[in-house]
């Protein structure tokens, strides 16, 4: 006995699903649910229709040649929908080169956008539902360059702002300085530099010196840099070695900086700075000021 | 310089009684458009963006968008070179014209 069920009939209440049951021909078929119960003949062809079925468990008898066999089944005639006035955006900054999905919670894309330029692209992507979403950037030059961040809706109107970029690991222990990039120093400091650390020493008492990567980085590509590194030595209170974006490859100690952070007296410091406000092509600058020392292990934009 | 920090970490140049103070050198000689365009993460405090981001203290990174913050200094620095060199001429009894 095999059955096949098909959606309800059209025009809302009182429609129900329509069951098909293949079975031997010319056998007496039956359906029946609660008070309600349904008999017709398999005929020739031995396929039997039933129109109009409720929601429910279905009890499926046939009969015929002094044998009986029965069997049951779901039906499900009714579904229900939620439908509500709601809107909320997403504004979504992704790289050059990429597309953007916006998927949701169950992973079905609710908006997508292609960026073709080679700069950065604003877009925004409107929901009708509250919930969690998921934005996807993925380059297109087939480099497999990928990003995504989450954000939650929560209200009708609400609006939330994704900026999406693909890293820029400038130095990698065990890898060394990224292709491309440079770094020299100014001042009373010394550098060596492996593929495991970059590391800077002073070259004098109460003396200041600066190390500096070129080319200046493209801060509007990135929203969040992390320096991981270590002073090593430090002469007295005044000591400092500070890591900051200028606009300039070197500045003096109080010179003005885009950002600014400063590494621990003792132990590694994993610094990370916010360039979500940063639009600028700027200078990542390492001073060592007052004599101190540093190893230098990781720098990553991303 | 003697800065106030409100509950996100924002710069602020007055206490409006619910924020911290801390002497920051970043911001001598700093105009307050810039200053309040800043956000101060003390060292050993951690802030977390909205997007879920966090970051470590000591941090200092601009809130608002840099390049009008880095103008409205420059514009500042400016109006600051103007008034001492007037106060300059009128110490000399000279004018620049």
């Amino acid at each position: 006995m095999i059955f096949n069920m098909v959606g309800g009939g059209a025009g809302g209440a009182g429609g129900g699903a329509t069951l098909v049951v293949s079975s031997p021909a010319n056998v007496s078929v039956t359906v029946s649910k609660d008070d309600k119960s349904y008999t017709k003949n398999s005929g020739s062809l031995g396929s039997t229709t039933f129109k109009g079925l409720a929601t429910g468990t279905w009890t499926v008898t046939i009969s015929g040649n002094g044998q009986t066999a029965t069997r049951t089944i779901e039906i499900t005639a009714d579904y229900a929908i939620t439908i509500a006035f709601f809107s909320a955006s997403i504004n979504i900054t992704y790289p050059a080169n990429s597309t953007c999905v916006v998927t949701n919670s169950n992973g079905q894309t609710v908006a997508s956008d292609t960026n073709a330029t080679s700069s950065t692209k604003t877009w925004t992507a409107t929901v009708s539902a509250t919930g969690t979403y998921t934005i996807t950037a993925t380059a297109t030059d087939g480099s497999g360059k990928s990003k995504s961040q989450s954000v939650s809706i929560t209200a009708d109107g609400q609006s939330k702002t994704v900026t999406l970029s693909y890293e820029l690991h400038l130095f990698e222990s065990g890898v060394g300085l990224a292709e491309g990039y440079s770094v020299e120093t100014t001042g009373y400091i010394s550098m060596n530099v492996t593929t495991n650390k970059i590391t800077l020493t002073h070259t004098a008492d109460s003396t200041d010196g600066q190390a500096y990567f070129t080319p200046p980085i493209d801060c509007s590509s990135y929203s969040k840099l992390t320096v991981i590194a270590t002073q090593t030595e430090v002469q007295d209170m005044y000591s400092e070695t500070l890591i900051r974006l200028l606009t300039t490859p070197t500045a003096a100690q109080t010179a003005a900086a885009a950002a600014s952070s400063k590494l621990n007296l003792t132990g590694a410091t994993t610094v990370t700075i916010d360039l979500s406000s940063i639009e600028e092509l700027l200078y990542l600058n390492v001073g060592c000021f007052r004599s101190t020392d540093c190893e230098i292990t990781d720098i990553l934009f991303t | 310089m003697t800065i106030y920090i409100d509950f996100d970490y924002k710069c602020h140049v007055s206490d409006d009684g619910t924020m911290r103070e801390f002497d920051v050198s970043f911001f001598e000689g700093k105009c307050v458009e810039f200053i309040e365009g800043y956000r101060y993460v003390p060292a050993g405090e951690t802030w977390e963006r909205e997007d879920g981001e966090m970051f470590n203290g000591e941090m200092i990174a601009p809130w608002k968008d840099y390049s009008r913050l880095y103008l409205a200094q420059l514009e500042y620095e400016v109006e600051q070179y103007k008034i001492a060199l007037t106060e300059i001429e009128i110490a000399l009894g000279v004018t620049s014209e």
